[in-house]
């Protein structure tokens, strides 16, 4: 499964056709396969082989889903009248809003930027009068891929759009969608910026609504991902979901309903990286815990990496939500258990167990992904970990207190804006630590240019250094003695 | 099971805990007795908010949703109710905000220039009031409105003839004087040269000598020419727009009027939002 995933990720390098390439592609896997079986007693060339076929399956893969993409033909500059179905949940930012399009006429899947108000919402079909471009990159962003990660290849800006009718989307999405809209509204009514977007930020994960002055804030602090939808939300879901049921019925249908919860929020939440991959892992984690056996976590990690790949191959090199994602769950699998010894040491060990393992958590996910924040962001919190862990507490109880606020609100409107009252104070302190720790002078330093990368490849080393001498000399020492 | 009910406890007697300090913060909290006035930093556009205690007066909403941000930082915690929406004119730098504060806050009523103006975002407006069903007014000129206590507050443009000056809609400004004990306000909008001769015309009195402007048009040289800057004589004046804005406002003769009058300026560029505080006899800037 590695060499898969690395296949795809060096082909992910090569713009080639798929349709160039595949025949002598093909010969290859072939030949690769034939050997394999000529071989098959010996072990040791049976594994390179199959690393081989993985590896040239995954180089192919990626090219094939990115010729398939490239070959859409689209009228681009031309004024064109076409119609279509609104596919996503429209996102707002400042005075725009975005969303998917599904066009028929194309058999395509456009981004539409259009003006804030009217809102339009999923499943509306729309008539567009205008021009579709092509994107272009800015800056060093590259946008180009990371809408080919949504396989969109063409944006519509700026068009004349008129709503031709309702409902033409499918049923269970259009109703999560109308529930999180008015979910979303509730707390919008109740809540004073920027306490009202934090709030649903946490929950449901948007960055939607911030001012540049908060999001900044957030990113010198380290805690843009607690409104990023992470594995963190789907977890505490899961644990709610438990603690609640646990007791009254039995450990299967309380799994069901897990899945059917989990699977619910990923497609409320819109299938981001971070949470699909949260959901698959944490719901193999409860099937294991269901049946009684114990995943060894390595694998896990690299079967929902190869699953979501294998879906669409541009999220491992274009979406930073699944990089990001994997790292932190890799560094809390691999240095969480190294670091929670340091706190077996005499005055440390008084310390609460809760806190303890905030502070192992965050560090071991910081540790990892810092290299990988240093060269996409060039920015990197230094006071990240501390921040993380006067907030991270903190978040369960105020999604759970935002979530009864709401409930409370839609059964008994009249007492449920004083409910919404409570959920305030957590998510204001969650916003003054942001602010007071940004603006101390040395919260984050920001870098440029090649000194990210260097600055990135020294950490690796090191602290991949600092792993093997830990994990290998350090405990074999120890068992010599 | 007996570990899962105490866990049970605990939770519960948080939120308990939490939910004791946020009544006391809200009911025990030192009162406000001060009228303000707030013109909030909502980049090139105008949002200016009357509050005193619970009652609020937003006058515009600014180009984008940036005013909701600038009320959650001004309103109390507990009120998600504005008393008054006046929308001056209908240009999206005024009217664009306007429409998430309708979805987010309970308005009590709407008061504007009654004009018919096809834009989409003055049409998106419209109809979030009609959806609501805000009751809305067209306030004549030298209609008074007495609000909380002692405010008092006089329209004086364009009545209902606003049509007439839809060839430039800053002309059709809503324009209105606010008074509050000793302290008065004038806030004119976008008006300009055309709205501000027929306001002379009629109640050169009303707008003379106030305390506080809320300098027309983002500081252009239309709005202020130094016949009506030297009627109004303002001691503080105020001027809503952003930083490097493309129109270069404030222009140079607007900022020198104010100067050789002698006013205290202060600008959202460069102050951010600006507080001005009364208790009816003194004023001051927080």
């Amino acid at each position: 499964m590695l060499s898969f995933l690395l296949g795809v990720f060096i082909s992910s390098f090569f713009n080639l056709d798929f349709f160039a390439i595949y025949s002598v592609a093909i010969a290859i896997v072939v030949i690769q396969v034939s050997i394999y079986y000529i071989f098959r007693r010996d072990f040791l060339i049976k594994v390179i082989i199959f690393s081989a076929i993985s590896f040239s399956t995954g180089f192919l893969f990626f090219s094939y889903q990115n010729t398939k993409l490239s070959s859409q033909i689209l009228p681009f500059g031309q004024d064109k009248e076409f119609s279509g179905v609104v596919s996503s949940y429209p996102e707002n930012e400042g005075n725009r809003q975005q969303f998917f399009l599904h066009v028929v006429d194309y058999k395509a899947k456009l981004l539409i930027e259009a003006g804030r108000y009217p809102e339009f919402a999923y499943g509306e079909k729309l008539k567009i009068k205008g021009k579709i471009e092509q994107p272009e990159n800015f800056f060093d962003f590259d946008y180009i891929n990371y809408l080919k990660r949504y396989s969109v290849i063409g944006i519509v800006k700026n068009a004349k759009i008129e709503i031709v009718s309702k409902n033409n989307g499918n049923r269970i999405l259009s109703c999560l969608y109308t529930f999180r809209r008015k979910f979303e509204s509730t707390i919008k009514k109740n809540l004073p910026e920027p306490e009202s977007s934090l709030a649903v930020g946490i929950l449901i994960g948007s960055k939607e609504g911030f001012t540049d002055e908060i999001m900044n804030q957030f990113n010198r602090t380290g805690i843009t991902h607690i409104v990023a939808l992470s594995g963190f939300n789907v977890t505490i879901i899961i644990v709610f979901l438990s603690a609640l049921l646990l007791g009254v019925i039995n450990r299967k249908t309380n799994f069901v309903i897990s899945i059917i919860f989990v699977i619910l929020f990923v497609a409320l939440t819109g299938a981001s990286a971070s949470v699909v991959r949260a959901a698959i892992i944490s719901l193999l984690l409860a099937f294991g815990a269901t049946i009684g056996r114990r995943a060894d976590k390595t694998n896990l990690i690299l079967l929902a990496a190869t699953v979501m790949v294998a879906i669409n191959s541009f999220v491992l090199r274009y979406d930073i939500g699944f990089q990001l994602s994997f790292l932190a769950y890799i560094g809390l699998v691999y240095f969480s258990n190294i670091l929670i010894k340091f706190f077996e040491r005499r005055p440390l060990k008084n310390i609460p167990k809760t806190i303890q393992l905030a502070v192992t958590e965050t560090l071991s996910a910081q540790i990892i992904v810092l290299p990988l924040l240093l060269t996409t962001f060039g920015r990197i919190s230094i006071i990240a970990p501390l921040t993380n862990v006067l907030i991270l507490p903190i978040i369960p109880l105020s999604m759970l207190f935002v979530f009864l606020s709401a409930i409370i609100f839609f059964l008994l409107p009249s007492i449920g804006h004083l409910a919404f009252l409570i959920s305030y104070l957590p998510l204001k302190y969650v916003l003054l630590i942001a602010k007071y720790f940004s603006a101390l002078p040395l919260s984050s330093i920001k870098l440029k240019g090649s000194w990210q990368i260097i600055l990135a490849v020294v950490y690796s080393l090191f602290i991949g250094a600092i792993y093997i001498y830990l994990t290998k000399f350090r405990w074999a020492k120890k068992s010599i003695a | 099971m007996g570990k899962k009910i105490n866990s049970i406890k605990i939770y519960f007697l948080i939120f308990l805990a939490f939910l004791a300090i946020a009544i006391w913060t809200v009911y025990f909290k030192e009162p406000d007795n001060n009228l303000h006035i707030f013109v909030l930093d909502v980049g090139q556009g105008d949002a200016i908010l009357i509050q005193k205690g619970d009652y609020q007066i937003l006058v515009d909403g600014g180009p984008d949703s940036k005013v909701i941000s600038e009320l959650g930082k001004v309103m109390p915690v507990e009120d998600q109710e504005i008393e008054e929406v006046i929308l001056s004119h209908p240009h999206a730098d005024h009217v664009s905000g306007l429409i998430e504060v309708l979805k987010r806050y309970k308005v009590d009523k709407v008061g504007y220039n009654g004009i018919d103006y096809n834009s989409g975002v003055y049409r998106d407006f419209l109809a979030e009031i009609k959806d609501k069903n805000i009751p809305t007014e067209i306030p004549m000129i030298n209609k008074i409105e007495s609000v909380f206590d002692q405010g008092k507050i006089t329209f004086l443009w364009p009545g209902n003839n606003a049509q007439g000056y839809k060839d430039n809609l800053n002309n059709t400004s809503e324009v209105f004087r606010f008074d509050y004990g000793s302290f008065s306000a004038l806030l004119p909008g976008d008006c300009e040269i055309e709205c501000w001769q027929g306001i002379i015309a009629n109640n050169k009195n009303l707008i003379a000598n106030v305390v506080f402007l809320k300098v027309a048009h983002h500081g252009s040289k239309n709005g202020t020419t130094e016949e009506n800057i030297s009627i109004i004589n303002p001691k503080i004046a105020a001027i809503s727009l952003a930083k490097d804005n493309k129109f270069s406002f404030p222009h140079k003769q607007t900022l020198e009027l104010l100067q050789k009058i002698g006013a205290d300026i202060y600008r959202t560029d460069l102050n951010s939002t600006i507080d001005i505080s009364t208790d009816g006899e003194h004023w001051w800037k927080k």
